[in-house]
């Protein structure tokens, strides 16, 4: 029996609960249908907060966002008599802006700081929002929201076809935060998240995808919190105050921060213990205020300490992984154009630490379709002069050129002209497989937009990205392990991936940063007769090892590095009989 | 110019408030790396503690909480006698805590609720909670990421403050002061409990001051926290000296709650704002230091009073708002360690 793909159960999923939330706006009694509301749109939120964690940003002032949205679309929609759907595409905008303008300031700052900014914007807002009593209604509320009207339907009466309304719309988002995750910006969240300097090496800015997530987060707040102006009529401070963040944020770890569809399942289980306490305890006890601080509390522990996943990790187990399908495309894709530059060029470059000089006047030359090895002892200069040439760091003296670009500050750029590099310790993004993983090398070859990523629009983008992915993975021997998770990989086929992902990039000049470390002696051989394939093709690679045998069987000429300066260059044969790079290697002079 | 000299009293005075509580904070995250939200509910404890103690209350949570140490100290106990290892090994402070709540508590009954016997049965008694939480939430979660750690703080202060609500009820309690009466300041007249407010802000910085940078445990505890792992290889137990900065901080904050308390009434969500507003303050330390978050309290008292007088519906939104751009030039002048 065929398995179902991701995208099928996923659809099917939406596609039950459209029938069921759709019978249940028919059928029920009118409360079930407020319920089947104020459930849709509670989810709309605690979406946008889940697409936040998952992109490993937090907020703990989440429902500000949603009290922006509300209050503006209904005072644009009351006091400005503007169209309701007017006002609420102005109230999201809003929103989403807020989100933004607040997200640009807190994203760099580190740890625990976000975490407390947040929580100060959470306070702050609704604070805001009964100081501006003039225009809010402060503490004694806002009256009189307009009826939401769009076509046929309409929030007044029962508001049964705006449950179904909010309810379809819910699971058409739910559907498109599903469908982005497994995009090509779902990857650059996922490698932002997981490696952000990986992440610009290959092309992805973290400004760009931060922002996004927060335009997209605080859009789905302001999303939730105009449907609920609609809903009630009425607004007061309470639902937007930082103990509603702070809800928001027990349902994203209930419904477990990995699956847009663990907010739904987040937003259930908060309902239904709300439902059990107001209905059991309350009545039974009498203490319901302090009862469902105390459960909540205990529950949200329990789950981060006990089981961190959430009920998303409970259902996880049946829902398929994503797969792409094998690429029917039987070539290769070309081997890029070899641009008409050299492709590296170093000229008398230096970088000075205050007083050290971890390197000093050294001269470095690669040409079109060569393999160059650069070695050295410890402490030799290795890493600064590998972090010059990724644009890492930039010179203090001389001049760095790749590819026919001056070394600069901006990391995403080099590899648009195509140079593409690995990381000793290995980058690699543990949650995707491996297929995903090198699909992200290819981030730089496309260009999509959140829209189409969210839609489905951008299926010849993905299928291109997915025909390179394919092709590394034949190139370094790795299709067997495609949908492989990369958590389960051995060190010596986690490099390998790596070196597939930088293939993927399609690139003319390849820096491996110590490949062979941790390879086992026939996963050198390949790994060298995969080099000396790609340098038929006109690539041009650097090598930064150790392993002297693996790089004088690979490489036409090396460099020896020692205490920042250049000790020898030449072919294998010349640099092993230099007497000085038998000192350095040795420790003695030649007695 | 009597109004400027007022607000500014007024402020320091909320400042060293704030400020015993802005300690505390520093000191657990220093040592533990967690963020404690929590950390306002232990002066609520404390005044709330102190309350109960006053009218010779609280034989049951007494026996309760002893109940639970006693608990886990066997269920420690148990597990040290499966695993064949020492046998009181990691119940110390269970066992500990039990005695000293359960003699606070037969001190308070024989002096028939004497004020500095219920104040010590308080800072007892929110040091025994502090015990149990580290227990419970921070030693399963040792190597979790602080995002993590934080999300369980807030779990934490959700259970304190219900427990709080269900254990002292929602409505406030007076509490009367060490002294009534003050003094004239120039202008200005200073009652004696913001005095006493003040010293023991003062005194409780100055001990830590000592220990954290002088003392081989405080240096300790201080290891701990920049390097688990390395700490560890040097002997140090980590999960003591998390336990320690657990305790310690619960009866900082708890003896800061009960002072504040004449001045506001006790009740059980006194702690939220007393720790948020620490929070602000501690942040302009980074959480790390405590001159500076001493520092970041004062001004966060004074900015409060003063913006109370001028903008009064804007006070807490100007407060708040702080934060951003002092965690802005934090990050940016001294980025919080990755751990």
């Amino acid at each position: 029996m065929a398995r179902l793909s991701l995208k099928t159960t996923n659809r099917s999923a939406a596609l039950f609960l459209a029938i069921f939330g759709v019978a249940v706006a028919v059928f029920a009694p009118s409360y079930q249908v407020g319920l089947l509301t104020i459930v849709g749109i509670d989810t709309i939120v605690t979406l946008g907060l889940t697409m936040l964690l998952i992109s490993g940003q937090i907020s703990l002032g989440h429902a500000s966002y949603m009290g922006i949205g509300a209050y503006c679309t209904a005072i644009l929609a009351r006091d400005l008599a503007m169209t309701p759907v007017l006002a609420l595409v102005f109230g999201v905008a809003v929103a989403s802006l807020a989100c933004v303008v607040i997200g640009s300031l807190t994203m760099r700052l580190k740890g625990i700081f976000v975490p407390l900014a947040t929580l100060s914007i959470g306070i702050a807002v609704p604070t805001a929002i009964v100081a501006l009593d003039w225009l809010t209604g402060g503490a004694s509320g806002f009256p009189n929201v307009p009826e939401f009207n769009l076509g046929p339907i309409s929030s007044g009466g029962e508001g049964r076809d705006f449950a179904a309304f909010v309810w379809i719309v819910m699971l058409l988002l739910l559907l498109g935060c599903a469908t982005l995750l497994n995009s090509r910006f779902g990857r650059a969240v996922s490698a932002d998240a997981a490696h952000h300097d990986m992440a610009l090496v290959f092309g992805s800015s973290i400004e760009y995808t931060r922002l996004t997530t927060f335009a997209l987060s605080g859009a789905l707040a302001g999303l939730g919190g105009a449907l609920y102006a609609f809903q009630l009529n009425f607004l007061s401070v309470s639902p937007f105050s930082l103990a509603a963040g702070i809800h928001l944020l027990i349902a994203v770890v209930l419904g477990g921060i990995v699956h847009p569809f663990g907010a739904f399942l987040g937003v259930i289980a908060v309902t239904l213990i709300e439902a059990f306490l107001q209905n059991v305890v309350a009545r039974s006890m009498g203490l319901s205020g302090a009862a469902e601080m105390m459960i909540f509390g205990v529950v949200l522990v329990a789950v981060l300490i006990k089981y961190p996943g959430g009920i998303w990790s409970v259902i996880a187990r049946i829902w398929p992984e994503f797969t792409f399908p094998r690429s029917p495309a039987t070539q290769a894709t070309p081997a890029p154009a070899v641009p008409e530059v050299q492709p590296v060029h170093v000229e008398k470059a230096a970088k000075h630490f205050g007083g050290l000089k971890a390197l000093d006047g050294v001269s470095l030359h690669i040409g079109k379709g060569e393999i160059i090895g650069l070695i050295g002892p410890n402490g030799a200069g290795k890493s600064t002069l590998f972090d010059l040439l990724c644009g890492l760091t930039i010179p203090t003296e001389g001049s760095v050129a790749i590819l026919g670009q001056t070394a600069s500050k901006n990391l995403t750029r080099l590899v648009r002209f195509g140079a593409a590099r690995t990381f000793q310790h290995v980058k690699l993004i543990d949650h995707l497989t491996v297929l995903e993983n090198v699909a992200f090398g290819a981030h730089v070859t496309e260009k999509t937009d959140l829209f189409r990523s969210m839609t489905g629009l951008d299926r010849a983008a993905e299928t291109r990205i997915f025909d390179r992915a394919w092709d590394a993975l034949r190139k370094t021997g790795l299709e067997e392990l495609a949908n492989a998770k990369t958590s389960t990989l051995s060190m010596g086929q986690a490099r390998l991936v790596e070196i597939a992902r930088a293939l993927a990039s399609n690139p003319t000049l390849l820096m491996l940063d110590e490949p062979a470390a941790g390879l086992r002696s026939g996963e050198k051989r390949l790994l060298a007769d995969l080099l000396h394939e790609l340098r038929g093709q006109g690539m041009s690679i650097l090598l930064v090892e150790h392993d002297l045998e693996f790089v004088v069987s690979c490489v036409s000429r090396i460099y020896v590095l020692n205490r920042g300066t250049l000790l020898s260059s030449g072919t294998p044969q010349e640099v092993q009989n230099d007497p000085a790079v038998i000192e350095a290697y040795l420790g003695m002079s030649n007695a | 110019m009597d109004v400027f000299w007022f607000l500014l009293i007024d402020g320091i005075a909320w400042g060293a408030a704030y400020g015993i509580v802005a300690l505390s904070i520093v000191l657990v995250h220093t040592v533990t790396r967690v963020v404690n939200i929590a950390q306002g509910e232990y002066a609520t404890l404390g005044a709330l503690g102190f309350y109960m103690a006053l009218n010779v209350g609280g034989q049951v949570l007494t026996m309760a909480v002893c109940g639970a140490h006693l608990a886990l100290a066997a269920l420690t106990i148990g597990g040290n006698v499966l695993k064949k290892r020492r046998f009181l090994l990691a119940a110390e402070w269970n066992l500990g805590t039990a005695l000293c709540l359960a003699l606070a508590w037969v001190l308070v009954a024989a002096t028939g609720g004497n004020y500095w016997a219920a104040a010590l049965y308080a800072m007892v008694l929110a040091a025994a909670f502090a015990v149990i939480i580290f227990r419970l939430t921070v030693r399963p979660l040792m190597n979790a990421s602080p995002l993590v750690l934080v999300v369980c703080s807030i779990g934490v202060f959700l259970t304190m403050s219900g427990l709080s609500l269900a254990l002292f009820g929602a409505e406030p309690r007076p509490i009367a002061p060490v002294s009534n009466g003050g003094v004239m300041m120039g202008p200005v007249f200073v009652q004696y409990q913001s005095l006493l407010i003040a010293l023991s802000s003062i005194g409780v910085m100055a001990a830590l001051y000592v220990f954290s940078e002088r003392t081989m445990t405080g240096r300790a505890l201080r290891a701990s926290a920049v390097n688990r792992d390395g700490a560890e290889i040097c002997g140090i137990p980590v999960l003591w000296a998390g336990n320690l900065s657990f305790v310690l901080a619960a009866v900082f904050s708890a003896l800061g709650g009960l002072l504040l308390a004449p001045m506001i009434t006790a009740s059980y969500d006194m702690g939220l704002t007393l720790g948020l507003k620490a929070f602000v303050g501690a942040a302009m330390g980074g959480l790390a230091e405590y001159p500076a978050a001493v520092i970041g309290v004062l001004l966060v008292g004074t900015i409060e009073s003063f913006s109370a007088f001028s903008a009064s519906s804007f006070r807490d939104v100007i407060v708040y708002t702080l934060i951003i751009p002092i965690l802005i030039w934090r990050n940016a002048v001294k980025p919080p360690e990755d751990h």
